[in-house]
């Protein structure tokens, strides 16, 4: 295995923490909010980048969808059909289907809502 | 299609509610992210006129809203005067993306059928529909589902109410005349990410519709209708459209005979063909009432973009209470106001 040289290390060093630096720096200055047609009033935050690009769904927001299970449970079988749920959280409902009986159970829905994975790192869908 | 436009030289005898439309775009600071929770009859939207008539876009809006869940509604549905993280209005504004939550993220299939059913009934024909759409497309990459449709106020019995359609390229509004004198609910917005001179764009056919008009001016004419630079920023065309007796870039309606008075009321029916008949009724019954066409003035922007085949980056017709702003180049966007003043 090869050792790294101490200039390499030093670069290293030095990249880190002007890194740092910097992210430090953005954080301390809010982002204004976007004008020209990207004004976002019904949300909590800002869009940026492309206005027609969908919302990125995670396991988090399915997680919120399945909090309110019962309002989306429109024929009250205690369970949740695919065509319950909003079109664009398909391929989680397909991931959290463990059985794939075109349903999400109550066990199904209870792993999810157990689930601890963190937003950067959980599944994203289009 | 459209029937043939009424004619618009005619004064209207009806009173004119002088700048209702303008107090309430400058209420600011008349909702705040908090009060939409509070419920009761302090937050009830007002009661519409008294002649408003149902019609099947707005029925449809009813049936959307009825079939809103809890949780739904709280995503969706807001007060009236609902200001959020906006500072007027936000049923009011002009939007180029889904302004909270996208359709695809909270509506089903069955809604989400519903709302595509109310745009249709928004628009006019096939062909209104193909431009509305841009193709089917919505210059998304998840088509319909990448948008949003909100309602502010009440739909189900006499209380105000808007549902408010937003998407890349896209405001669009149905109100069962909630807004009075004020065409559209409240300003627009369309547009197609394809250069306004490709045949690709939707709405090619009504660049070239004004570019016929240029050439049949005299060259006197033409050099009045020609305007150096870019129109007046898009916050001045959409909250603030013109005055009566200000000062107008272009060429007047006054100014022009009567074939070609004549071809800027087709530019006019033209741009105004994907939208519904009531819709259209109520622009042309503005128009009149402000004026008519002899207060319309067309102006041709040029700038550093423009070149010979493409001679024009933005038209414009503007006259008192009505904005039209055309974007060309580098894509379509087209800002539109239409009030009595």
């Amino acid at each position: 295995m090869n050792t790294p040289s101490f200039s390499t290390v030093l670069a290293m060093l030095v990249s880190a923490v002007l890194g740092s630096t910097n992210a430090v720096a953005q954080d301390a200055t809010p982002k204004p909010r976007p004008r020209g047609g990207f004004d976002r009033p019904l949300a909590d935050t800002p869009r940026f980048g492309n206005p027609g690009a969908s919302p990125k769904l995670t396991i988090v927001e399915l997680r919120m969808l399945l909090g309110h299970w019962a309002d989306f449970d429109a024929n009250k079988s205690q369970r949740l059909e695919k065509s319950e749920v909003p079109e664009l959280f398909g391929k989680l409902f397909d991931e959290a289907d463990l059985n794939h009986d075109g349903v999400l159970d109550e066990q199904e829905r209870a792993l999810v809502m157990q689930s601890a994975a963190a937003p950067a790192a959980s599944t994203t869908a289009k | 299609m459209n029937p043939p436009l009424p004619p618009v030289n005619t004064p209207l005898p009806s009173a004119v509610d002088r700048r209702r439309f303008f107090r309430l775009v400058g209420g600011a600071a008349v909702g705040s992210l908090a009060s939409r929770f509070i419920t009761g009859d302090a937050l009830a939207a007002p009661l519409r006129p008294d002649n408003h008539q149902a019609k099947a876009s707005e029925e449809l809006v009813r049936e959307y809203y009825a079939s809103l869940n809890p949780y739904q509604r709280q995503q969706l549905v807001f007060p009236w005067n609902y200001v959020g993280a906006g500072t007027t209005p936000a049923r009011l504004g002009v939007y180029n993306t889904a302004i909270g939550k996208a359709i695809g993220e909270t509506c089903t299939k069955g809604q989400r059928e519903l709302i595509e059913r109310i745009m249709m009934s928004m628009s006019s024909g096939d062909d209104g529909w193909r431009k509305i759409t841009r193709n089917g497309g919505w210059d998304t990459d998840n088509g319909i589902l990448s948008c949003g449709a909100y309602i502010f106020g009440d739909p189900e019995g006499d209380r105000k109410f808007s549902f408010l359609f937003t998407g890349h390229h896209l405001t669009m509004r149905c109100d069962g005349n909630s807004e009075p004198n004020t065409a559209f609910g409240g300003p627009i917005f369309y547009g197609h990410i394809v250069n306004g001179y490709s045949q690709r764009n939707v709405f090619n056919e009504q660049t070239l519709k004004v570019m016929s008009v240029y050439e049949m001016l005299d060259a006197d004419q033409q050099k009045h209708a020609v305007v150096d630079g870019r129109p007046a920023t898009r916050d001045d065309t959409v909250f603030s459209p013109t005055q009566s007796g200000r000062d107008l870039p272009g060429i007047a309606g006054r100014d022009l005979s009567a074939d070609q008075k004549g071809l800027i009321q087709g530019v006019l029916k033209d741009v105004l063909s994907p939208y519904r008949e009531e819709d259209v009724a109520e622009v042309m019954d503005i128009v009149r009432a402000n004026g008519g066409m002899e207060k319309i003035h067309l102006a041709f922007y040029r700038d550093t973009e423009t070149n010979e085949k493409e001679p024009w980056s933005y038209w414009r017709l503007e006259g008192p209470g009505f904005v039209w702003n055309f974007r060309v180049l580098p894509h379509v966007h087209t800002y539109v106001s239409v009030a009595k003043v």
